[in-house]
């Protein structure tokens, strides 16, 4: 596998340089000492292999169009207001930021599991993590580098759209008082767009590490997803139909925010304090607002779908299959 | 370099290494063992990732359990071989060299020169989906010398390799021993574990059953008797000056050849002494000798079948 050069000896009896070149292996006598965050090498491992996939590009495409389509929607019903002399709708641009989120969840929630669903699963399947541990590094750089691997592309595709529609905002809007007038919408833009990345990359990652098989993590999360979707609504519209007037309680708003996509609506809404779709129906049905589900429970709840996968994860995630029985 | 002392390891209530003790010096050992035996469970204590259930591993003189200082010194080459198959080799290796703690410029340079010795330079910005078998075994082996590590630890190296491929393997095993760095390999391809080293670890069932030099194994093992065979012009007269001796068991005659016999005895050593002398003093012409079981696969199928 290496060739020796051929040491030749000129007339001279000085010695030159072979015309084959020196391809032998040489030991290595320098440091050998892992950066401080171990887990960066395995995350960005994991974000350069998402990058290659072509539905991960179509999904942040989709997404960034919303968007887009989003701003151009909000940049001319503003001037046709502004030239029927029509006030400006109170809360106008959250208003028009969490329309957007909840526009983008469905897309959002697959780049997850294009991205997330095999991360460790296939790891699992080709039983590759006999060759990461074996490295130095611990099974908890190999999970967190993996969770924020899958958590950083998840969050471009949800965050750097609404990104830029907030510059687009601060740009057009900026004499029209945007900044005075939201101070700490950035903020909020940052708390709403990054909840679904932490919820969706901690879930995945958890289906993804008892998992063999990409496509049966992905399959359990999507039910997981849909199946608390479904649940939760069905709950809480019959708690609405149960109640006097068929009104929206507090208690049925939080019931149908009881599932991932229900979390990070209900977040934004309270973030971005925003209005429920639907007010032109209510207020033809001369309905009140509905009132927005309270914030503490649906944080706890995200607390929660965040620590048990990933502890989960934790557990599951060895170099070898133990035998048990 | 590795040392295990009375190392047990339990997966629920099947048992995979069974109070094994062993040293594993510098140089080049071969770990064998048929289907099933616990050369995968000695290979992962090793390396490392199991830790044992009784007992203690030592690999340069610290617990290797989940132990970051052991993994850098350490190079591991596992059996499987389907990694990221959108990874390209190059990418590969670098990804693991980064892990073992190769930085910027001198990492891209062991990379290539990882890959150069294990003859992959021209293949390395290839997928891994696209690999053979032996490629993907080379790549495999590139990033366990990246690092260039004092343990090397590799689960059957040779599968998949062609002859010039395993040549070349075994080189670089020899190669690596040389410098007086530990080389363990899991292998079931006796004849070419017997080309590269005498030094054998063998065991069966979870249990150590032989360790050392290959041919003192094989003279430790009375209930097999050594056989030697001869080729002479005089086969009978031969065999009746050796069946006197005290180191002889018996002398079996070949059916189909005339001039060969086989001699069986319990003191080889003492019979090849022997043999020189009646052979001079009865004037014997001797065309062909050879010991058809003192050999890596003898010792192997005596021991496992025991």
């Amino acid at each position: 596998m290496t060739t020796r050069p051929a040491q030749t000896t000129s007339s001279s009896g000085e010695a030159s340089v072979s015309q084959i070149a020196d391809r032998s292996y040489r030991g290595y006598d320098g440091e050998l000492k892992t950066r401080a965050a171990r887990w960066w090498i395995v995350a960005l491992a994991t974000i350069r292999a998402n990058l290659r996939k072509p539905a991960f590009w179509i999904l942040a495409g989709l997404v960034l169009l919303f968007y887009v389509i989003n701003g151009l929607v909000f940049y001319f019903t503003q001037n046709a207001m502004s030239q029927m002399g029509s006030p400006a709708q109170k809360n106008a641009y959250a208003q028009s930021l969490y329309q957007c989120l909840t526009f983008v969840g469905l897309p959002v929630f697959l780049t997850a599991l294009v991205v997330g669903a095999g991360s460790i699963a296939a790891d699992n399947r080709a039983n590759a993590l006999l060759v990461y541990l074996a490295k130095p590094i611990t099974k908890t750089d190999y999970l967190l580098g993996k969770w924020v691997g899958v958590f950083t592309m998840v969050a471009a595709v949800s965050f750097l759209p609404a990104l830029l529609l907030y510059l687009f905002f601060l740009g057009a809007y900026w004499s029209e008082g945007f900044w005075k007038e939201n101070p700490t919408l950035i903020l909020r833009l940052l708390g709403a767009t990054l909840l679904p990345a932490l919820l969706h990359a901690s879930l995945i990652i958890g289906f993804s590490a008892w998992s063999k098989r990409p496509s049966l993590a992905g399959a359990l999360y999507a039910g997981l997803y849909f199946v608390t979707l479904i649940v939760s609504g069905v709950a809480g519209a019959m708690m609405i139909s149960n109640a006097p007037n068929r009104q929206v309680t507090t208690r049925a708003a939080t019931v149908l925010s009881l599932s991932v996509d229900g979390i990070i609506r209900g977040t934004a809404l309270r973030l971005y304090n925003a209005e429920a779709p639907g007010r032109q129906f209510r207020e033809q049905m001369e309905q009140p607002e509905p009132p927005r589900p309270p914030l503490l429970p649906l944080l706890l709840l995200s607390g929660a779908l965040v620590v048990i996968p990933l502890a989960a994860a934790r557990v599951k995630v060895r170099a070898v299959e133990v035998i048990s029985g | 370099m590795i040392e295990l002392t009375r190392a047990s390891r339990w997966y629920g209530q099947v048992i995979g290494l069974n109070d094994v003790s062993c040293r594993i010096a510098p140089g080049l050992t071969a770990l064998l063992g048929p289907n099933g035996a616990g050369k995968s469970t000695l290979l992962k204590l090793i390396t490392g990732q199991l830790r044992p259930t009784t007992g203690t591993v030592q690999v340069l003189g610290m617990a290797p359990f989940a132990n970051p200082k052991v993994s850098r010194a350490l190079g591991y080459c596992p059996e499987i071989d389907s990694f990221y198959e959108e990874m390209t080799g190059r990418e590969f290796v670098t990804m693991l060299a980064a892990m073992s703690g190769l930085r910027g410029q001198e990492l891209k340079k062991r990379v290539g020169e990882a890959i150069e010795r294990v003859g992959m330079a021209d293949r390395s910005d290839r997928k891994l989906g696209g690999y053979s078998k032996g490629m993907r075994q080379r790549i495999k082996v590139a990033q366990g010398i990246v690092h260039d590590p004092q343990v090397l630890v590799l689960d059957e190296p040779l599968n998949g390799l062609d002859p010039v491929g395993r040549r070349e393997m075994s080189d670089l095993m020899l190669d690596f021993a040389n410098q007086g760095k530990c080389v363990f390999v899991s292998s079931h391809i006796l004849y070419e574990v017997e080309q590269i080293t005498s030094n054998i670890l063998l065991i069966h069932k979870g249990r150590l059953l032989a360790q050392g030099d290959v041919h003192g194994i094989r003279d430790l093992m009375d209930r097999h008797p050594h056989r030697v065979a001869i080729t002479t012009d005089r086969a009978r007269a031969l065999a009746a000056e050796l069946l006197p001796l005290p180191s002889v068991l018996g002398v079996r005659f070949d059916a189909v050849r005339a001039d060969r016999l086989e001699v069986e005895t319990s003191q080889p050593e003492q019979f090849y002494a022997q043999l020189p002398q009646i052979v001079l003093a009865g004037n014997f012409a001797v065309r062909e000798f050879q010991s058809p079981d003192n050999n890596l696969e003898s010792v192997f199928r005596y021991l496992v079948n025991a």
